[in-house]
């Protein structure tokens, strides 16, 4: 692995003809301008952490920790304070741009102002003469940790809805006095040891545009874009000049959205939600801070994070991390409500057993009317028109009543599968969806019956064909419920990194889309019902045990939620307790 | 010093494999198919370091590769990509995406291309280009993005040394490439002058032209990728970008 001398990209040997490809693309990007003499760049990356010690006296055991494209930085002890530090010497064609010494001046000036426990605090900035080469430094607190690039990779949703309010927090605070950081990207997240989210190079990436543009490193008439592609907001590569602290904004989306689906948001892409199991309400943050428009973007980083939070804190923790990534982020627990049972469902149940009460009314109305019209049974006596009012109002309140009982049980499958943290109650809402196909289902069957009877002969009502109806009607509802209800359930969270070839995103979305097939499906079924309400009693009979059995089965779950809730808060309780007092174990070992 | 002027575009592959010519072509040419055929041979080998890193094991990833190509170039799946605009390099992958993702697709490609080596390819190079990548923390993506900027510039870099080998310049070139980068190094120069027996400004002048010849010849290559010449500076930015991690 080669470092390049100029721009610090690390390429591998195989690279054409041993020159750095980055270096060689950007002659190209040159060819249009007037390819003004580059100043050589000998200064910050031939300075060994040896010679910086010396030309440093206040400082000692210098190393070099890491390069980057603004300069180079070394980890050092203050020996006065006894104290690490973290050194950056600019890069020296950052560094030579005419008037550079004041605008470096008085940035380091604003960047010192910023005094909050998620920025990198700027303790001191100079210059030392190298090599006939005047370098530019600043020193800062030294951030014993990783950045997140680092650990981009491992970290979990809920990692994620950690470390991005703490973001959020640091950039309110740098907004609000006015300094835009302009190159949000992981690498400049430093995480230390203990999980806090620390932000380095405030101002930098404007040190450096303004070195660039006074360089005449002019580009198609416009200023030379700084900053990181890919993390830019759209108005920071086309009006550089015009940059304000809601390009931070897009950029914090940018991390996001490559926190949680470990990729960036190019072109259309794709929703967190449709890559990873995450709560869908997430979507709308992320897609928020990546509106192109910024007038249309969150306006402040408090935004971001109160929507995180809502988020965050009215989801339940849904399964216990793998591993806990080094450097450990211990997630702040925060005491989730339980699940609920979907009102929908309640709602959409107690339709069911208003419908089943209505319905043998219908049936009484029919058998008055019979009875008005035969003169031998007057067994009722009912005038004709209250039979009449009765039977329309009885059929109107059933028809409602089954047809508001699928509808909402349609409506309400979805909406529980998506928020498996917040709701439950599928399976109720499984069969008030079902019920009413269910029951059309049982009809035929029972029709089919009688009809057989009656070619045999036999009387309809006799027990033996009441209780062949009911073997034959219950297991097949039974056996279609339980085969829907296995394709619905949510089966357990796929892990953040299960994006493979094999698995069509469209399948998890697919139920979404369908929910209007579903709808017309039973429209169309409680039409076919209305023709049939001829076995009335029996399915107001089968009716009533299914919604007896379901709300047994319910309660049971219910039960069973609580306690598991329970254990879960006092499980990731001591989770924490435990992360922590290992990370109190290994700090007095780390300082030899 | 007569240098022959390069007229930009007018060497070898350079006017027939544009992807304009396949983008314009919006039902199927025979110029348009064997463009895009060119094209393909010339970027595919970061498609496979792509599905390398996406887990396929090197057979997997090499029946893929074959497979994806035969049924671009079969099949009309250009229809699929948008006609106005879109650089081939985002065309190749998305589409490559879409291969894999449709399990019949795939298997059928499997069955057909997958003993059919249509293209020749040299996968054991690929293979050892791609465990060369620091590819530890980097994605797909971005894998498959830096192999095409390398790829790239070593067709640029090739092509510029079968010129000036052809103009009988090989040496000159060979001690004159670092400057590639564009580093101006007056004492090199004189060194190379004095080796070669030439003056200093002969040198330098050599250096300049040889760099403009790289602008031009890189740039061309690129503008055979995109859409539009416009798209260029987009796209070395993009490279750029994916590069520098």
């Amino acid at each position: 692995m080669n470092t390049c001398p100029k721009c610090s990209t690390e390429f591998s040997s195989d690279t054409p003809g041993g020159l750095c490809p980055a270096c060689l693309l950007r002659q190209g990007m040159e060819a249009q301008t007037t390819a003004a003499a580059e100043p050589s760049d000998a200064t910050a990356q031939s300075i060994s952490p040896e010679q910086l010690a010396a030309l440093l006296p206040q400082f000692d055991q210098v190393e070099l920790i890491g390069r980057g494209g603004m300069g180079v930085v070394y980890k050092a002890r203050q020996k006065n304070l006894d104290r690490f530090v973290a050194i950056k010497v600019l890069s020296s064609r950052v560094a030579n741009a005419a008037g550079f010494a004041e605008r470096f001046a008085r940035e380091a000036r604003a960047m010192a102002r910023l005094n909050h426990p998620n920025i990198v605090a700027v303790h001191d900035f100079g210059s030392v003469t190298y090599d006939g080469h005047q370098a530019w430094y600043f020193t800062m607190e030294y951030v014993n940790g990783s950045n997140l690039r680092a650990v981009l990779t491992q970290v979990s949703s809920e990692q994620a809805l950690a470390i991005v309010p703490q973001i959020c927090e640091a950039l309110q605070y740098a907004h609000d006095i006015g300094i835009v950081h302009r190159d949000i990207k992981p690498e400049n997240i430093l995480i230390d040891k203990t999980g806090r989210v620390k932000i380095a190079d405030f101002g930098v990436a404007k040190l450096q545009q303004q070195a660039r543009s006074q360089a005449d490193y002019t580009l198609t008439g416009t200023d030379w874009v700084m900053g990181t592609p890919g993390y830019m907001a759209p108005e920071q590569m086309e009006r550089p000049t015009e940059v304000d602290h809601r390009a931070d904004l897009y950029s914090l989306g940018v991390v996001f959205y490559e926190m949680l689906t470990g990729q960036l948001p190019k072109g259309r892409f794709a929703l967190p939600s449709q890559k990873v199991h995450i709560d869908v309400r997430l979507d709308e943050v992320v897609l928020k801070a990546l509106e192109h428009d910024r007038e249309l973007r969150y306006q402040h980083a408090s935004e971001v994070r109160t929507s995180i939070e809502s988020v965050r804190d009215t989801a339940v923790k849904q399964t216990k991390d793998p591993v806990p990534i080094a450097p450990a982020i211990p997630v702040p627990l925060v005491n989730q409500p339980p699940p609920r049972l979907s009102r929908m469902t309640v709602i959409a149940a107690i339709c069911g057993v208003v419908g089943m009460l209505s319905a043998p009314l219908i049936l009484f109305a029919t058998l008055s009317i019979q009875n008005l019209n035969n003169p031998r049974a007057s067994l009722h006596e009912w005038e004709p028109h209250w039979a009449v009012a009765l039977f329309f109002a009885a059929s109107m309140i059933t028809g409602l009543a089954a047809a508001a009982m699928t509808l909402l049980g349609v409506i309400a499958v979805p909406r529980i599968r998506r928020s498996p943290e917040k709701l439950y109650g599928l399976r109720l809402a499984l069969l008030d969806a079902m019920l009413c196909p269910l029951l059309l289902l049982d009809a035929i069957i029972l029709e089919s019956l009688a009809s057989l009877a009656e070619l045999h002969q036999h009387d309809v009502f006799t027990p033996w064909v009441f209780i062949l109806a009911l073997v034959l009607t219950l297991p097949c509802d039974a056996v279609i419920y339980w085969l829907v209800w296995r394709k619905l359930r949510i089966t357990k969270t796929p892990s953040l990194r299960t994006l493979d070839f094999g698995k069509s995103p469209a399948k998890k979305t697919l139920f979404r889309s369908s929910d209007w097939w579903l709808l017309a499906l039973y429209l169309l079924a409680v039409l076919v019902a209305c023709l049939l309400v001829q076995a009335v009693p029996m399915l107001g009979a089968l009716m009533l045990l299914a919604i007896l059995l379901s709300a047994g089965l319910q309660l049971s779950s219910r039960w069973r939620k609580q306690v598991e809730h329970e254990r879960g808060l006092r499980a990731a309780s001591g989770d924490v307790a435990t992360s922590s007092s290992s990370t109190e174990e290994k700090k007095p070992a780390a300082p030899k | 010093m007569k240098e022959k002027p390069h007229e930009p575009g007018g060497k070898d592959y350079f006017a027939t494999t544009r992807w304009t010519v396949v983008l314009a072509a919006g039902d199927r040419t025979p110029e348009a198919d064997q463009a895009l055929a060119q094209l393909c041979q010339l970027y595919w080998s970061p498609l496979y370091a792509f599905l390398r890193r996406k887990g396929h094991q090197p057979a997997e990833a090499e029946d893929i590769v074959q497979g994806f190509f035969v049924r671009l170039i079969e099949k009309s799946a250009l229809s699929a990509a948008d006609p106005h605009r879109g650089r081939f390099r985002s065309f190749l992958i998305s589409s490559l995406q879409n291969f894999v993702a449709n399990r019949r697709d795939f298997q059928q490609a499997h069955r057909r291309g997958g003993r059919v080596r249509t293209f020749n390819l040299d996968f054991q190079a690929a293979e050892k280009a791609y465990h060369r990548e620091p590819w530890s923390d980097l994605t797909p993506e971005k894998i498959f993005d830096r192999r095409w900027a390398l790829d790239l510039l070593n067709l640029v870099l090739t092509q510029l040394q079968r010129e000036q080998t052809k103009a009988g310049k090989s040496k000159l070139f060979e001690r004159l490439r670092p400057s590639l980068t564009g580093d101006e190094d007056g004492a090199g120069h004189a060194q190379i002058a004095a080796e070669l027996g030439l003056s200093v400004d002969a040198v330098k002048m050599a250096a300049s032209r040889l760099r403009k010849r790289y602008r031009e010849l890189l740039r061309q290559t690129i503008a055979d990728t995109v859409a539009s010449p416009e798209e260029v500076d987009d796209e070395l930015r993009d490279l750029i970008g994916a590069l520098s991690g």
